[in-house]
């Protein structure tokens, strides 16, 4: 009778696995193409998105009384970090003069949520020189050593150098042992290993890329991370200075280990299901900026018979 | 579909090439009246030396245009690469010129009649090189469409099935408008200055083609290859009027009008660069396009005036 019921309990066990196994979570290739395709489709009134490999949160327009400045976050957490990804205007390379709509990129590669890059694709100044390490491909082997560096190793975390001239000789394509496989330049870090970096330091415009004057107002984003596969990104909607910034980045995201500004001002575009979803107007929704590569987070989980 | 492949890009344009020095030594016969066997040889000189030439003048015009940024990628890399959006087109162009000046040079023909010779194969030459951008992927298109349309008004790409991306065929646009400069030269072949205003139609339709293609040589919203050909085009009318003054005859007026044209394309390359914005959203790049066409065709009917009071 024992033997019986434990046949049937086990058939069960077995039928009922095969019933809810209608996908699976598989870790994305480490090259330009996409993440897993979604069905969802945008609403604005649509805060989260979740399927078993990623969970995004949104907020909408949200005001910080204190700081007198309104803004926007979007949580992710991800379960493999082939999740958090980079992708270019032009879609083989990122050493480029096109530019096109972030959310036609976000788009074309599936992306979850999409946010600006570090505007890599430039070829004067100081911006010609950044480093460009994406999805694991060094694409230009330059430096530029006034910029703080963000590397995102093969385990999804996050490791900022400040800029200097050890960047020049330092190994860049690896960190503790770990493969980098996005390296962006843009910054300041606000925050590193959890400490708050110092208002001088980040209010210095030679730490800063050309047009993005840290002692100017300007609209601004930035990538966090918490944990291992838990980030956050948070943009200003109105007009902030670097400091300022980094005192709302201290309020909204307290326990982050390390906060990044990546390209912000007229271009700040914050993507979700393949929409803007900063800053939306008529005036902003029709005169777009045009972007040369994103940061996105996708979705790994594949419906049976993708 | 966009289409990457070297091979048949180099075979075409080789093949367009071989077309194009065959009518240009007809041109010689027909229009200098040389013998079949000179205009044969020189024809043969000629194309190779364009041929090498071509390929100097591409890179160097565009190590010119970018030499802090390679200088920091390293110069033998660049020098020994044969990357398409590494080399300048007009480079290249004025290259393939220069290898007919100096091939008639050689020969001891005159190099002047030879350019004009030159003048119309020529220009389909540079018709051609820009049809076979077909083979060169995104390089030759232009701004990302929302909406769908067939080639060879656009060209679409599937890197994501789910989302086909359309982009504007310009390099076939450029193509035609070069066919329509090529008829020009045909037609205006014995003209003593067919050389040199059938550049000027060249480059005037590229002030307009520059500005629509998305990968262009730049710094901000200076176009290099759009500036360069500004300034080729002012320069000849220039020369009109500098002729003109010589001739005890007026001919500034055209002249004047490039530098008002200069100014309103400033202006709309800022209005499509979103800096500046007419009403509270801006125009549409559209109608900027359309003022900006509209501007460089009176432009074109000031130099055709120009040209027709000089006595030459």
């Amino acid at each position: 009778m024992l033997k019986r019921t434990l046949v049937l309990l086990l058939s069960l066990l077995i039928i009922s696995a095969v019933a809810t196994a209608d996908g699976e979570l598989r870790p994305l290739p480490l090259d330009l193409t996409g993440g897993a395709p979604y069905d969802t489709e945008y609403a604005s009134d649509l805060l989260v998105y979740e399927d078993p490999s990623i969970r995004v949160e949104r907020t909408l327009r949200t005001q910080n009384k204190e700081l007198r400045l309104e803004y926007y976050t979007v949580d992710i957490r991800i379960k493999d970090p082939s999740q958090i990804r980079t992708a270019p205007a032009d879609p083989t390379t990122f050493v480029s003069e096109r530019r096109i709509p972030a959310d036609t990129i976000a788009r074309r590669v599936n992306a979850i949520f999409a946010m600006n890059g570090d505007y890599c694709g430039d070829f004067h100044g100081h911006e010609s020189s950044k480093y460009i390490l994406r999805q694991g491909t060094l694409y230009r082997d330059t430096v530029d050593t006034r910029l703080d560096m963000l590397i995102i190793d093969e385990a999804g975390d996050f490791h900022i150098v400040q800029g200097g001239p050890e960047l020049e000789n330092m190994d860049k394509t690896a960190v503790d042992g770990k493969k980098a496989v996005n390296v962006l330049q843009f910054g300041p870090a606000l925050v590193i290993d959890g400490q708050e970096v110092d208002d001088a330091y980040i209010m210095d415009k030679n730490h800063s890329p050309q047009f993005a004057e840290p002692a100017g107002n300007a609209t601004r984003l930035c990538l966090v991370q918490f944990e291992p596969l838990h980030y956050m990104a948070i943009c200003t909607r109105n007009y902030a200075n670097m400091a300022q910034f980094k005192q709302l980045v201290k309020a909204v995201a307290p326990d982050c280990t390390n906060a990044y500004v990546l390209d912000g001002g007229g271009s700040a575009q914050f993507i979700f299901l393949g929409r803007k979803i900063n800053n939306v107007n008529a005036e902003t929704n029709q005169n777009k900026r045009k972007l040369s590569d994103i940061v996105y987070f996708a979705s790994a989980w594949f419906e049976e018979g993708e | 579909m966009m289409v990457t492949d070297i091979a048949a890009y180099l075979l075409f344009l080789s093949g367009s090439a071989v077309v194009c020095f065959a009518l240009y030594a007809l041109m010689l016969k027909t229009r200098n009246g040389q013998s079949g066997g000179q205009a044969v040889l020189q024809s043969a000189i000629a194309l190779g030396m364009s041929v090498v030439l071509g390929l100097v003048g591409a890179k160097l015009l565009y190590f010119i245009f970018r030499f802090t940024y390679i200088l920091r990628l390293g110069i033998g890399s660049y020098f020994f690469s044969l990357k398409a959006d590494e080399l300048s087109y007009y480079g290249g162009m004025a290259g393939v010129c220069f290898g007919v000046f100096l091939s008639a040079g050689i020969l001891g023909r005159k190099p002047v009649q030879a350019l004009n010779a030159f003048a119309f194969p020529g220009a389909l030459l540079a018709a051609m090189a820009r049809f076979a951008e077909y083979w060169l992927g995104s390089l030759g298109t232009g701004d990302y469409l929302d909406d769908p349309l067939p080639f060879p008004l656009a060209v679409s790409e599937v890197w994501n099935p789910d989302f086909p991306e359309y982009y504007l065929a310009i390099f076939m646009l450029e193509g035609i408008v070069y066919l329509r400069v090529a008829l020009f030269a045909w037609q205006n072949r014995e003209d003593r200055l067919c050389f040199v205003r059938t550049v000027f139609y060249l480059c005037l339709s590229q002030i307009i083609c520059e500005s629509m293609r998305a990968q262009s040589i730049r710094w901000l919203f200076v176009r290099y290859e759009q500036l360069l050909c500004y300034l080729v085009c002012e320069g000849i009318l220039i020369a009109y009027a500098v002729r003109g003054k010589k001739q005890h005859s007026g001919n500034w007026q055209a002249a004047v009008f490039g530098l008002v044209v200069c100014g309103l394309t400033v202006l709309e390359e800022f209005m499509l660069d979103g800096k500046i914005s007419v009403g509270e959203y801006g125009l549409p790049p559209v109608v900027i396009y359309g003022c900006m066409a509209w501007g460089l065709l009176e432009l074109a009917a000031c130099e055709h005036k120009a040209r027709r009071r000089l006595k030459l």
